[in-house]
């Protein structure tokens, strides 16, 4: 390259640094109109180029106030609050309106069956009381109860008394799911008559006695409406005598 | 054993509780009743003549609570009519439910554990006497409450479901109460 082009080369450079200087240095115009005193940015350009720019909000200047001795002005006496009004309550579905948890009391009728070598024969009916605690939330909700269990007939008594753990299916607010219920069974019975080849048969003679047992049972149970519970199911109660039972319960949540 | 000395042993169990009740009452801290029960066993119709007799309990009783729940026992002696006259003595826990918040009147249903000594005494043409003791299962439902601060007041109607040693045959036992006592820890 020639020192001619050279010198060209550096001349035009220097024209171009001082345009772009003489750009810079140029004052940005605002309408008043258009500035936001809040807006600091914009405060910032107005007060780099205008001469009337606004103060800055913290720059108030508080006025002198006189405090010392100075009566204050009458205050007008505020109308009173109007009465709080509850919100209104959130939109819930029906399904999710019921007790976490229920206390039970329940009582209701039986039927029992003495099991034999061809089949089940009918024992005797009765009745059942009983309370428990159940849970209502979850997917398998669980619970137990205590009942006492007296049933009589021709074929012998029984009086039981039973403590089982209760695990259902999710039961909430429903109106029947299934259940299932296991625990321990402790009464008296006496049973009619005498095994004979394989057959109890009924006569003079009677066996009876006190037996601890096991006790299980399946069935349907549910809400009928917020205060009311039913269940029905088959079960065993396997104290002393050892009844096939089938019973249906009413109840009420007591809390 | 005598009939006299039967009775008189009777009557100083249920005396001997209702002295010790009080200390264990205040041991616990609970609000208790001590109650004094009139009982009746009804009697069943060809069997027996029912029985009468007294009995005395520890109630626990708190207005807020859902439980309830009693130590108690009963002396109830057979009554003449027919050829069978049945002695029952019982000791018993129960416990129970009654609604929250309730103090001047209060249902409730109980079930109960019941240890029992039966006496049958066949007064016919051959008279004899079979006794042993045995479990029973009692369910019972009735209201309580406060009559005021200090007195208490209790009557149920329960069936006590039993067989009777010696004989084989169901208790029969339809069972009213009803009872006045004093509250001694409130």
């Amino acid at each position: 390259m020639k020192p001619t082009t050279h010198a060209a080369v550096a001349a035009a450079a220097l024209a171009s640094l001082a345009g772009l200087a003489t750009a810079a240095a140029k004052p940005v115009h605002v309408p008043l109109d258009d500035v936001d005193p809040l807006d600091d940015v914009t405060q910032g350009l107005v007060i780099a180029g205008d001469a009337e720019a606004p103060p800055p909000p913290d720059a108030v200047i508080a006025e002198p106030v006189e405090t010392a001795y100075m009566v204050p002005p009458p205050q007008p006496i505020a109308d009173p609050p109007e009465p709080y009004d509850d919100p209104p309550a959130l939109p819930t579905s029906r399904r999710d309106d019921y007790q976490r948890e229920s206390t039970l009391l329940f009582a209701g009728a039986a039927q029992g069956w003495l099991s034999q070598r061809d089949g089940l024969d009918r024992f005797g009916r009765g009745a059942s009381l009983g309370f428990g605690f159940l849970q209502r939330d979850g997917h398998f909700p669980s619970g137990c109860d205590v009942a006492a269990t007296m049933v009589r007939g021709d074929g012998g008594a029984v009086y039981d008394l039973s403590v089982r753990v209760i695990g259902s299916a999710k039961i909430g607010r429903r109106l029947a799911v299934p259940y299932v219920a296991i625990g321990l069974v402790a009464g008296a019975s006496r049973v009619e008559g005498q095994p004979l080849d394989g057959k109890l048969v009924t006569g003079e003679t009677s066996s009876w006695g006190f037996g601890l047992g096991p006790t299980a049972a399946l069935g349907l149970h549910g809400f009928l409406s917020d205060k009311v519970y039913w269940r029905s199911g088959v079960g065993f109660l396997g104290a002393g005598a050892g009844l096939v039972t089938a019973d249906l319960a009413l109840g009420i949540t007591m809390d | 054993m005598s009939h006299r000395t039967r009775h008189v042993t009777a009557a100083l169990i249920v005396a001997t509780a209702a002295l010790i009740a009080p200390g264990l009452a205040r041991a616990d801290h609970e609000e208790t009743a001590l109650v004094v029960d009139a009982t009746f066993i009804a009697p069943e119709t060809g069997v027996h003549a029912g029985a009468a007799g007294v009995g005395g309990e520890l109630r626990f009783f708190d207005d807020h609570e859902l439980m309830t729940g009693s130590f108690g026992a009963f002396a109830a002696f057979g009554q003449q009519g027919t050829d069978q006259r049945r002695d029952v003595l019982d000791a018993h826990f129960s416990v129970g439910m009654k609604p929250e918040d309730a103090a001047r009147v209060a249902p409730y249903a109980a079930l109960g554990l019941h240890v029992l000594h039966v006496t049958t005494h066949e007064v016919g043409r051959q008279p004899m006497t079979a006794r042993g003791t045995t479990l029973g299962i009692g369910a019972e439902v009735g209201v309580m409450g406060k009559a005021s601060r200090w007195w208490f007041y209790r009557a149920s109607v329960g069936y006590l479901g039993a067989i009777v040693p010696g004989t084989g045959d169901d208790l029969g036992g339809v069972v009213i109460q009803f009872g006045v006592g004093r509250m001694i820890d409130d």
